[in-house]
């Protein structure tokens, strides 16, 4: 009988048996209780029940009403700390939305028609860069404490301005698909949203969960990301055991329900307006 | 395949919204002025939308994408 060879934290992995002259080890993290894989760039993590976290499914919105209600996201609301992940795909630049809650000046991501990508934090365009490009997956982050509010684009910090008053609405009637205040739906995909709604996220941890262009289990701390005990909303759209479609979860298949795999049960994404489908189109 | 018919909002009454995709009144999606919004479904046409225009997927991006219905930011 073969056992993998354990570890007891990444640097102590990445002394004996570093990612690049190791490609195709397997190995224990017994900090994680994960198994990793090392491509012979990275070590990919898999679960500890040996169910790979690659993303399988995405959610896709047509570009007309189609949008997923995931509640009051509460400790949004008047928020002073807190951090947003996204992944989304489009296939050129309209006028899209990709999530927020309710009221113009509160919060909300967007990409926009002019080549930009856009935050509401407490105040109209808040932040915003300009995007790498379009037809292509991009992890977007917000982060905001009491001074600043910072936009991360596929790991890298793209703008920072200082923050504005969260309203006391500001995650209410949270939309993925849709930032309530506007009528502009996404026409593209989205992907592992992501919401610490009380924890300001540093460079570091963003850098990890950008995995360079693979979402990366959230649920676990592994490398540079160690807050996977403050993550409260997690949604996997198509990925997580209990997300539901017409028909089962399948290519093309409308969504009925996408868990919140950080809170079972709490803001579960079961408001489905239009027709959001799953799609096996993920980032990779 | 989806299927999409504008409605004056003063048509909204007629609307079963069990047989469309959008889930209220409250959940659609209005033109600026807010005189104009529209319903989809797939398969057979609802009896309350017989004898509207129909429109394609990319119809009704077309459509939406004017100034009608999007004005030029919101930021």
């Amino acid at each position: 009988m073969s056992v993998l060879t354990s570890y007891a934290s990444a640097s102590a992995r990445d002394s004996e048996a570093p990612a690049a002259s190791n490609t195709g080890l397997c190995i224990f993290r017994t900090d994680t209780k994960a198994i990793e894989v090392s491509d012979g760039t990275d070590y990919q993590i898999y679960n500890s029940d040996g169910t790979a976290l690659v993303s399988t499914f995405s959610g896709s919105f047509d570009g007309t009403d189609d949008w997923i209600g995931i509640g009051n996201v509460s400790n949004l609301n008047s928020a002073t700390n807190f951090t947003i992940s996204v992944w989304f795909k489009r296939a050129a630049a309209r006028q899209d939305t990709l999530l927020g809650g309710t009221g113009s000046d509160g919060i909300g991501m967007y990409p926009w028609s002019d080549g930009n990508f856009y935050v509401h934090a407490g105040g109209t365009n808040t932040v915003n860069a300009a995007l790498p490009g379009e037809n292509q997956w991009i992890n977007a982050v917000v982060t905001r404490d009491a001074s600043n509010t910072k936009l991360y684009l596929n790991g890298s910090l793209a703008a920072t301005a200082t923050s504005s008053t969260i309203p006391s609405t500001a995650g209410n009637s949270f939309r993925i698909g849709n930032y309530t205040a506007f009528s502009y739906d996404l026409l593209g995909n989205i992907d592992d949203v992501a919401i610490w709604d009380a924890t300001t996220l540093d460079a570091n941890n963003i850098s990890a969960i950008y995995n360079s262009g693979v979402p990366s289990n959230l649920s676990i701390d592994a490398d540079d990301y160690d807050q996977s005990s403050t993550l409260t909303h997690w949604y996997r759209l198509g990925d997580h055991a209990s997300d539901t479609g017409s028909g089962g979860v399948a290519d093309g298949n409308t969504i009925t329900n996408i868990e919140n795999a950080a809170n079972p049960g709490t803001n579960d994404g079961s408001t489905i307006n239009g027709t959001p489908s799953f799609s096996t189109t993920v980032p990779s | 395949m989806k299927t999409f018919v504008i409605l004056n909002t003063d048509e909204l009454g007629t609307v079963d919204f069990d047989q469309v995709a959008e889930i209220s009144a409250d959940t659609l999606r209005y033109s600026l002025d807010g005189t104009k919004t529209f319903v989809k479904y797939e398969g057979t046409q609802p009896f309350f939308l017989l004898g509207k225009t129909e429109h394609s997927h990319e119809e009704i991006l077309s459509i939406l994408s004017g100034p009608e219905w999007s004005s030029d930011e919101i930021n």
